[in-house]
């Protein structure tokens, strides 16, 4: 129970508990599968506002988003499956601009004053010490005389794993924000912009996925990482598709 | 929606009247023959719930009744008719007797 979502756990909680302990061990893969449908889809929350359920898709987007930018950065990152040169690259380029775009649509606007400017902030400090202070002492490290190349192997491991570690906590983080600060500080965009915002964002992502996906497959051979990076950002397509079906069924808060 | 959708399902049982959960999934087994998982339940009582097709009643203890609203009465009344015609035309189409 503890690992459905707050809101869901609040309204429905007691009433799953009591079912699930009638039923025994053999309700576990159905509240497994129900508790990862609930998180893929948190228009259906439970809500005291359409408002409040625009807030959070809001966020999944931005989540989505995230998720894809941090996909594509480690496939650039590694060597193959995409060479630095033709189509491809403008392709994955095209794809970061939709990204940006989508998260530009779907974001929560911050209310125009010092209090919510303050909250947004405190939040953002919050949330992104701890990213920003690992990511600033890898630039640090690197920049301070040390060579990678003649480090031990070690070390050159853990800068590596350290860089990687803080961009995956801010990707994390990012959203956290949106979800700390609350209606009093940002107003979630209107149905219409978010449908829009999570379109961008779909095809964004199945652009990369499709496009990094038949590079790792075909050519010189098999890429495992590239292909499952690929696989990766399609299946954010399908958390796209899935959010754009509970758009449409859900009341507008205007 | 289809006829064993569990939104229809829930939608079904709660036809009669308000029910809480537990009996809402009473309501289904006494129809189908099998009760519905816990996650399959109340993932369809939430999405209801957001679609204003149900909505909460006071209640006591643990459980919470809900009832159908006028919104969700007319989607499933609709959604019936839908079925039954279908159903209709496949029991004409194969020689039987709708009635």
């Amino acid at each position: 129970m503890r690992l459905y979502p707050d809101a869901f756990r609040e309204r429905w909680g007691a009433m799953v508990e009591d079912e699930a302990r009638g039923t025994g061990w053999k309700s576990w893969p159905n509240l497994v599968v129900g508790v990862v449908d609930m998180w893929l889809h948190p228009a259906v929350w439970p809500a005291d506002s359409p408002a409040q359920r625009q807030r959070r898709v809001a966020t999944m987007g931005i989540t989505v988003a995230l998720a894809a930018w941090f996909l594509g950065h480690l496939a650039a990152e590694q060597a193959g499956p995409l060479p630095a040169e033709g189509v491809r690259e403008t392709v994955m380029h095209g794809c970061t601009v939709l990204l940006l775009l989508g998260i530009a649509l779907v974001a929560p606007l911050p209310r125009p004053t010092p209090g919510a400017a303050i909250t947004l902030l405190s939040w953002a400090v919050r949330r992104l010490a701890g990213p920003t202070a690992l990511g600033t002492a890898v630039v640090v490290l690197v920049h301070s005389g040390v060579d990678a190349d003649a480090s031990p192997p070690t070390l050159r491991t853990a800068v590596l794993a350290a860089w990687w570690i803080a961009l995956g906590l801010g990707s994390i983080q990012i959203p956290r924000i949106f979800t700390g600060v609350g209606a009093d500080a940002v107003v979630p965009p209107g149905t219409g912009r978010l449908r829009a915002g999570v379109w961008t964002l779909a095809g964004a992502s199945a652009t990369g996925g499709a496009t990094l996906l038949g590079g790792s497959v075909t050519g010189t051979g098999l890429h495992p990482l590239g292909a499952g990076i690929g696989v990766g950002l399609l299946l954010l397509t399908a958390v796209c598709a899935a959010t754009l079906r509970d758009l449409r069924g859900l009341p507008s808060a205007h | 929606m289809q006829a064993n959708d569990a939104q229809t399902l829930v939608l079904c049982a709660l036809a009669d009247g308000p029910l809480h959960g537990y009996a809402v999934n009473t309501a289904i087994e006494e129809l189908t023959g099998e009760r519905l998982g816990p996650g399959s339940l109340y993932g369809a009582l939430a999405r209801l719930e957001s679609k204003q097709l149900i909505e909460p009643l006071d209640g006591q203890g643990r459980q919470r009744p809900v009832r159908l609203t006028p919104l969700g009465r007319e989607v499933l009344e609709r959604e019936l008719r839908a079925m039954a015609r279908v159903a209709d035309a496949g029991l004409r189409s194969l020689g039987v007797n709708p009635a």
